[in-house]
């Protein structure tokens, strides 16, 4: 029986951890003896088949910053992200690969052969990205047996761990994303409410906020930009983001700065950085409110905030916090492991639910008590053309059927019409998002639906959408009147781990690459 | 008004002239689209105003000498309880005789309405109400009902006999006011179809709603307004630049050239725009509150926003929106009626925040300065609930608009609605 692996893929740092013979879940340090890896790419300038992942690509930015790439994750799904090197263009889904090979590469290296794993995604993240994460998994050699919300698996690690009771907002705030879920804990029933994320927010837009101070204070000295070379901003941002951590713990952080124009000592004080991110946790609160406001909850009613994320060890931030709910936040957790831990104990329930048979018994024994109801991520609809009341013109609109949030698993049906008489088809399409103009969400598939001949307008059309417990997506789009169906199946599995082929082809790809 | 804009109501009545002929030669009006949509909206409306009206009149044929031996019909105005009032109906009454092939034979009634109040060589169709949507130029409005079974084979009516009753609700005539009304009545087989009696007769008709051809010169009126309103924006900021003059020729080639327009007429209206254009790049200027009062009286909402649409691709061609412009499309929307959050939707796609040289609040993000901080909040949450889902959107241009929102959501945030700490 190969090891149940759980995979935290972050922004800024990775991390890898395993369930223990019991059930429990370990952090596997990297092959440094760390238990975090930066998510640093650096490929090698003298051996063009050596690519280093992890604390050495993060130092070498400062040497070559055109051989180096940070923050993949943010460009996770986006067909237009591409790094040029050596001549082959690298997609956000190969650069992660590179990742995740260098974390199974290690973690087999010392707890034996990883396969099966759980990767971690934004709760945010949409089927395109998570498909991308799957390739990026398959890709790195890993059979990937389920995708885990970052909140959950951070709720699970929290809830294995502790004796908790009662309404748990998980505040995951991590490198490069912000996620809230709001959950109901008794014990180990874990029941999702509501998780709503932001894609474009997180530590690294804290670092810029003291990167900008850092280029102001350069700039009011020496009436000179500070930075002139993509190294020097490589350096200045790992600066920026030292600061950062020290400003966590001390009221100021001080530097050095060495420029074109003359070298200057710099102070960064607390209050100018907490200033200078009072947009951002503005913005954090914006969805704390959000998430509160679906799930018809009161900030009375939480009884637990749970910090999830490095950038959750920023003071302001956890006194915000407190000031919003009346009680400090749950920090007893290790805000930087959670959610490979708990993405392992994802991975344990997941093969338990698959094939029980492949698990080991102190395992199973482990975890049969753990029950979690989850909910569908994002909300599914269709393309429809209905008649706008003020306007009496018809206008092309995406309508909800399976709204974000419904607990799973679950199944909805909603009733169409036919525009044109004598129509013989109807173009069915499956939409992603949350808006009623069409422009704005992601369309997943465009099918269509052959009707019977010679029929007036306005024949009903039933469109059924349901999502199963294996994010399993089954659509159906059924003619009433003469019973003809159109049934369309989504899931990640097949979608991402082996349906296109993809994935095993950038398997190959990479194979010849060694990834130290 | 600028002569160049007197100018394109000359061009483009010259343009709209094949419409009108197309309906009187009694071929299908080719109307286009967009304004067969708004003739079906202001059709909504008037249909509501004339609900409950009642009427009475006694036709010409009342008093015509009657010969039996053939088949004879007449129109007269009647009224029909609905709910606690009356509504008015054209009713159908016929004498005479109907020849059937045989005793028993099953029969139907079948009338067709011509307007024939210009004169009957110049007829004009009376065309079919839609229950949704758009006036149907080519669905000319026909009536038919059951008569039931003819009990011989030669049927003698000796007295007017009322055997169908036509709703005003049903069609759309072509003016408004006193209009004359041929109705053609025939009995035809039900099994054939054949015609076995036929008769014609007119009646003169109020119509207290406005026709089509009226929806059609308001709608014509409306986008001649709209192409003074349009020039307007583009020159708000002083200059008129090439790409706003190239977008209002654009829509005005696309809304007045009709594909019968004859080379002279499309002349005509390219130097009109010429003209207009040349006035306004001259220091010329319109009273765009007056204009926008014109429009709302003539154009239903789904016309005003169509205006009010051109006048954003014109301040977005330039690729970026002064605060005079921006203020100016403000004053539009409330004098056109066009709602602020509709505005502020149209706003979101056609003139991205990333075009506006100065961040308008209420414009981009829905707050304004009378609102409470608790509105505020409430506001600035709907919207970061819409942009952050819209922020992993696979299109680019929407993710970068995306982005940009939810900065200036936070900063807004923290203006409006502050920090809050446990300190």
């Amino acid at each position: 029986m190969s090891n149940i692996v759980g995979i935290d893929l972050g922004t800024t740092f990775s991390s890898l951890a395993m369930l223990n013979a019991i059930g429990k879940p370990e952090i596997v340090p990297n092959a440094d003896g760390d238990r975090l890896t930066p998510s640093a790419i650096f490929f090698d300038e003298d051996d063009g088949g050596v690519i280093r992942v992890g604390a050495e690509a993060l130092n070498s930015r400062h040497l070559n910053a055109a051989r180096s790439v940070r923050w993949v994750k943010r460009h996770m799904g986006d067909p237009d992200f591409k790094v040029s090197i050596d001549g082959k263009d690298w997609t956000a889904t190969e650069l992660s690969a590179l990742i995740l090979r260098k974390l199974r590469q290690d973690g087999s290296a010392q707890a034996g052969e990883m396969t099966d794993a759980v990767i971690s995604v934004p709760a945010h993240f949409d089927e395109i990205r998570r498909k991308a994460t799957m390739d990026a998994g398959t890709a790195a050699g890993l059979n990937v047996i389920g995708i885990v919300n970052e909140p959950v698996a951070a709720a699970l690690c929290y809830a294995t761990t502790r004796n908790v009771t009662g309404r748990v907002l998980v505040y995951d705030l991590g490198g490069g994303t912000f996620d809230v879920t709001l959950m109901d804990v008794k014990g180990l029933d874990m029941e999702i409410l509501c998780s709503q994320g932001d894609h474009a927010l997180g530590g690294i837009d804290f670092d810029k906020t003291v990167l900008d101070v850092l280029l102001k204070m350069y700039r009011d000295k020496f009436n000179a930009d500070l930075i002139t070379t993509e190294e020097e901003r490589a350096k200045y941002e790992d600066e920026a983001e030292d600061i950062k951590k020290t400003l966590s713990r001390r009221p100021v952080a001080k530097t050095m700065l060495y420029g074109p124009a003359g070298s200057m000592r710099a102070e960064v004080s607390r209050e100018v950085f907490e200033q200078g991110i009072t947009p951002l946790v503005a913005r954090a609160d914006m969805l704390v409110e959000v998430v509160l406001e679906e799930a018809g909850v009161k900030p009375s009613e939480v009884t637990t905030v749970l910090l999830v994320g490095g950038s959750t060890r920023t003071p302001l931030i956890r006194t915000h916090l407190e000031g919003i709910f009346g009680f400090p936040p749950e920090c007893s957790i290790n805000v930087d492991e959670c959610v490979a831990l708990g993405a392992a104990l994802h991975a344990g329930i997941t093969k338990l639910r698959q094939n029980p048979d492949d698990v080991a018994t102190g395992i199973r024994e482990g975890l049969k008590d753990i029950s979690l109801t989850d909910v569908c991520n994002h909300s599914y609809g269709t393309i429809c053309a209905p008649i706008d009341r003020e306007t009496g013109r018809r206008v092309v609109q995406n309508r909800i059927i399976l709204k974000k949030n419904t607990p799973l698993p679950c199944e909805i049906s909603q009733t169409f019409y036919t525009v044109s008489e004598g129509q013989k088809r109807v173009e069915v399409t499956i939409t992603q998002g949350e808006d009623t103009d069409p422009a704005y969400v992601n369309r997943i598939a465009t099918h269509s639906l052959e009707l019977p001949p010679d029929r007036p307008a306005e024949r009903p059309i039933q469109v059924t959408y349901s999502y199963d417990l294996n994010q399993r997506m089954h659509c159906a789009f059924k003619d009433v009147e003469s019973g003809r169906l159109l049934e369309l199946d989504f899931s990640l599995d097949e979608n991402g781990g082996a349906g296109d082929g993809a994935a095993e082809k950038a398997h190959a790809e990479l194979e010849p690459f060694k990834v130290q | 008004m600028p002569t160049g804009l007197s100018q394109i109501i000359v061009a483009v009545k010259g343009a709209c002239s094949g419409v009108l002929k197309r309906l009187r030669s009694g071929k299908t009006p080719q109307l286009p689209a967009a304004a067969s949509a708004r003739i079906g909206k202001a059709w909504g409306h008037v249909s509501k105003l004339a609900a409950g009206r009642s009427g009475s009149q006694v036709p010409a044929q009342l008093c015509r000498p009657l010969d039996l031996n053939v088949f004879n019909c007449r129109a007269r105005i009647g009224r029909q309880p609905e709910g606690e009032s009356w509504k008015s109906v054209i009713v159908i009454d016929v004498c005479g005789t109907i020849q059937a092939p045989a005793d028993g034979h099953e029969v139907e009634l079948r009338v067709t309405l011509q307007d024939v109040t210009d004169a009957e060589s110049e007829s004009l169709p009376v065309l079919n109400r839609p229950k949704h949507g758009p006036l149907n130029p080519s669905s000319h409005f026909s009536y038919r009902c059951d008569m039931g079974r003819l009990c011989h084979q030669t049927t003698l009516l000796e007295d007017w006999t009322a055997v169908g009753q036509m709703s005003p609700e049903w069609f759309v005539l072509s003016r408004c006011g006193q209009r004359q009304l041929k109705c053609a009545t025939s009995v035809a087989s039900r099994s054939t179809g054949e015609q076995l009696a036929s008769s014609d007769c007119v009646i003169t008709y109020e119509n207290t709603e406005p026709g089509y051809l009226d929806i059609e010169d308001s709608i014509q009126r409306a986008k001649t307004l709209a192409v003074g309103l349009a020039f307007s924006v583009g020159a708000a900021n002083g200059h008129l630049l090439d790409p706003e003059v190239n977008v209002i020729y654009a829509w005005a080639k696309t809304n007045f050239g009709s594909a019968d327009a004859s080379t002279g007429a499309r002349l005509e209206l390219e130097r009109a725009l010429q003209k207009t254009a040349s006035f306004f790049r001259h220091g010329g200027t319109l009273n765009v509150e007056q204009i926008c009062g014109e429009i709302v009286e003539i154009a239903p909402v789904i016309g005003r926003i169509d205006i009010l649409d051109l006048c954003l691709r014109v301040a977005a061609a330039k690729g970026q929106v002064s605060t005079a412009e921006l203020q100016l499309l403000k004053n539009l929307s409330d004098w056109l009626q066009v709602d602020r959050a509709r505005l502020r939707t149209m706003v979101e796609k056609i003139l991205p925040v990333e075009m506006h040289q100065g961040h308008d609040a209420e414009m981009v993000l829905g707050v304004t300065a009378e609102m409470s901080q608790d509105e505020a909040r409430v506001q600035l949450n709907r919207e970061y609930a819409k942009w952050s889902s819209r922020v992993i959107s696979t299109d680019p241009s929407i993710r970068r608009q995306a982005d940009q929102m939810l900065k200036l959501l936070g900063e807004a945030r923290t203006q409006y609605v502050g920090v809050k700490t446990a300190r």
